[in-house]
C-alpha cells in the first residue's frame, strides 16, 4: 500500500492534519487501533471558545454539552477566584467523529482496529509505517507520516523523536461523569490543593442538568499503583467543598488517562515524519489541556505535509517549517506555562494559600495563558516576599 | 478480581525499556522488561499490581 500521508491515531491531533491534507489533495490513510473513534473518553472536555476559533472549527450543537462564562479556582483554604472566559464542556465521543467524518468527506480513507506497531526507517527517513489489523500484520508507506499517536506514539519513539516520559512529567488522572451534580453549570471549576492532589488538581466540567465530569490528575512521582482511583475516590468522600458537589450524585462512567506536563518534545519532525498533538506533548502543562493545541498543531502539520508533497520535499529541512509555526502559535505559552507548572506543582499548602492572597483573578488568567508573567512575578514578591524563591524562577 | 486496565497507555507512556504496548486494550509486556515498576506506579486504576500478583 502506498500513501501521500499515513496518519496515525484519529484523535483530534490525527483527524484535523488529516482533514487538512486531504483537502489540499493528498492521499491520506489514517490508522486506529481503536474499535470506535472517541471511545472510551480520556478527557474532562472543556475548552475555550478561544481555542476553536483559533483551529478554525466552527462550533456545533451536536457535540457542545455546555457553554461555559468562567472558571471557579478554589484555593487549599478554599479561597475562591473567579476567571472569565468563555469556553465549552464537549462531547468527545460525538467531537472526535465529527472531526473524522470532516477528514473522511475530504476524501481520507480511515482503518480501524490497525495498530500500528513501528515507523518504518530507511536510511535514517520514515518512509511508512508497520501495522496490525485485522487481517494480519501489513506495511503501508508514506511520502509523510504524522505520528498522532497519544501519549503512548510507538512510532515518535520508534522513529526516534518521542523519549518516554519521567513519572514527573505526567499526571495520571481518574474521572467519573456523574449525575446529579450540584454546582454551577455556568462555570468550570478546579481545586487545588498540595496534600488531596499532589502535583495536579481535582476538577468538575459541567455538562449540564446535572452531569458533569468529575476528576482528579496527580503527579506520576506521586503516585503509588491506582493512586488517581483511590485520590478521587477519596476525595468524593472527605473534600469539603466537593464531597457537598456530589453528595447526591452517581457515577455513570468510569474514565482514566495519562497527561504529558513536560512541554513539546525538543524535535516535532524528521525525513518523512511529523509528531503533533500528545505524542509531541503539545499540551499545556498548568491546566493539563491538550485540545486546543493539538487541533492547531495537528491543522499545521496536516498543511505543512501537504506542502511538502507538492514541493516534493519531505526532507526535514522542509518539514522543520511544521515546528516553527507551531512555536510562532504556542513557543511562548509553552515556555512560560510549563515554569508555572513546575513552580506550582513544588509548593505547599501554605505556600499556595498565601499565593492565592498575593494574586487576584487578571494574574491568574495570565499565569494559564503564559502571558505578562513576569509582571505578575513581581506583584508576588512586593506582596508576599515568602514566595521569592518562586517568583524568581518565573523571571528566568 | 474485576478487570481494571482500560487501555489508556499511561503505563506505555513511561516505560524506559519500550517494552510494554497497549494490545486489545490492555497492556503486553515484552522480554525488555526489567520490573522496574514505574509503569504500576502511573498506572490510575492500579491494573498493573493485579498483574504481578
Ligand atoms: C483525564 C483527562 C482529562 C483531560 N481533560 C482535558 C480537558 O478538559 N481539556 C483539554 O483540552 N484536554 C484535556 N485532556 C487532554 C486531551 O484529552 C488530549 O490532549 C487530547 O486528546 C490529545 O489529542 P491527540 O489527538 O493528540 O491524542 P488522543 O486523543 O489520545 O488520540 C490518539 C489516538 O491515537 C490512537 N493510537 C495510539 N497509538 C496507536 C497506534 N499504535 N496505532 C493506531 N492508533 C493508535 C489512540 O487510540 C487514539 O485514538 C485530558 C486528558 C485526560 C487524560
Ligand atoms: S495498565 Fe493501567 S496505565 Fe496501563 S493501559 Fe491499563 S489502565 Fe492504563
Ligand atoms: S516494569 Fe519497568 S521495564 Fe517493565 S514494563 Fe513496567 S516500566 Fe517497563
Amino acid at each position: 500500500m502506498e500513501f501521500d500521508v499515513v496518519v496515525v491515531g484519529a484523535g483530534p491531533a490525527g483527524s484535523v492534519a488529516a482533514w487538512a491534507a486531504a483537502e489540499a489533495g493528498c492521499d491520506v490513510l489514517v490508522l486506529e487501533r481503536k474499535a470506535e473513534v472517541g471511545v472510551p473518553k480520556q478527557c474532562a472536555e472543556g475548552i475555550s471558545a478561544h481555542g476553536l476559533e483559533h483551529a478554525g472549527i466552527e462550533p456545533q450543537d451536536e457535540w457542545i454539552a455546555t457553554e461555559i462564562s468562567r472558571a471557579l479556582i478554589y484555593a487549599p483554604n478554599g479561597k475562591e477566584f473567579e476567571v472569565p472566559g468563555d469556553g465549552y464542556v464537549l462531547e468527545r465521543r460525538v467531537f472526535d467523529k465529527w472531526l473524522v467524518v470532516r477528514a473522511v468527506e475530504a476524501g481520507a480513507e480511515v482503518k480501524l482496529l490497525a495498530r500500528a506497531r513501528r515507523a518504518l526507517v530507511d536510511d535514517g527517513r520514515v518512509v511508512g509505517v508497520e501495522y496490525e489489523g485485522v487481517d494480519g500484520v501489513h506495511e503501508v508507506r508514506a511520502r509523510v507520516t504524522i505520528a498522532a499517536d497519544g501519549i503512548e506514539s510507538r512510532i515518535g519513539r520508534t522513529a526516534g523523536l518521542v523519549p518516554p516520559l519521567k513519572p514527573t512529567e505526567i499526571c495520571t488522572c481518574a474521572q467519573y461523569e456523574m449525575i446529579g451534580v450540584d454546582v454551577e453549570e455556568d462555570a468550570t471549576h478546579f481545586f487545588v490543593d498540595a496534600e488531596f492532589f499532589p502535583g495536579g488538581y481535582f476538577w468538575i466540567f459541567p455538562k449540564g442538568e446535572g452531569r458533569a465530569n468529575v476528576g482528579v490528575g496527580i503527579r506520576g512521582s506521586e503516585s503509588e499503583p491506582g493512586d488517581a482511583l483511590k485520590v478521587l475516590n477519596r476525595a468524593l468522600e472527605d473534600h469539603e467543598l466537593i464531597s457537598e458537589a456530589v453528595a447526591e450524585a452517581v457515577p455513570v462512567e468510569v474514565n482514566v488517562g495519562g497527561v504529558p506536563v513536560c512541554g513539546p518534545v525538543g524535535r516535532t519532525y524528521g525525513d518523512g515524519i511529523l509528531v503533533v498533538g500528545d505524542a509531541a506533548r503539545q499540551v499545556n502543562p498548568v491546566t493539563g489541556g491538550g485540545l486546543h493545541t493539538s487541533l492547531v498543531c495537528g491543522r499545521i502539520a496536516g498543511e505543512v505535509a501537504a506542502e511538502a508533497i507538492e514541493e516534493d520535499d519531505t526532507s526535514a529541512t522542509f518539514l522543520k517549517q511544521y515546528q516553527d509555526q507551531w512555536k510562532e502559535e504556542f513557543g511562548r505559552m509553552f515556555k512560560y506555562t510549563l515554569k508555572a507548572s513546575k513552580i506550582l506543582s513544588e509548593m505547599s499548602n501554605e505556600e499556595l494559600n498565601a499565593l492565592a492572597e498575593a494574586l487576584d483573578r487578571e494574574d491568574i488568567l495570565r499565569l494559564v495563558k503564559g502571558e505578562g508573567v513576569v509582571k505578575v512575578a513581581k506583584k508576588v514578591i512586593a506582596r508576599k516576599p515568602s514566595l521569592l524563591k518562586y517568583a524568581k524562577h518565573l523571571m528566568k | 478480581m474485576v478487570e481494571r486496565c482500560l487501555g489508556c497507555a499511561a503505563c506505555a507512556a513511561v516505560c524506559p525499556k519500550d517494552a510494554l504496548t497497549i494490545s486489545g486494550g490492555k497492556p503486553e509486556f515484552g522480554p525488555e522488561c526489567d520490573d522496574c515498576g514505574i509503569c504500576a506506579k502511573v498506572c490510575p486504576t492500579g491494573a498493573i499490581e493485579d498483574e504481578g500478583e
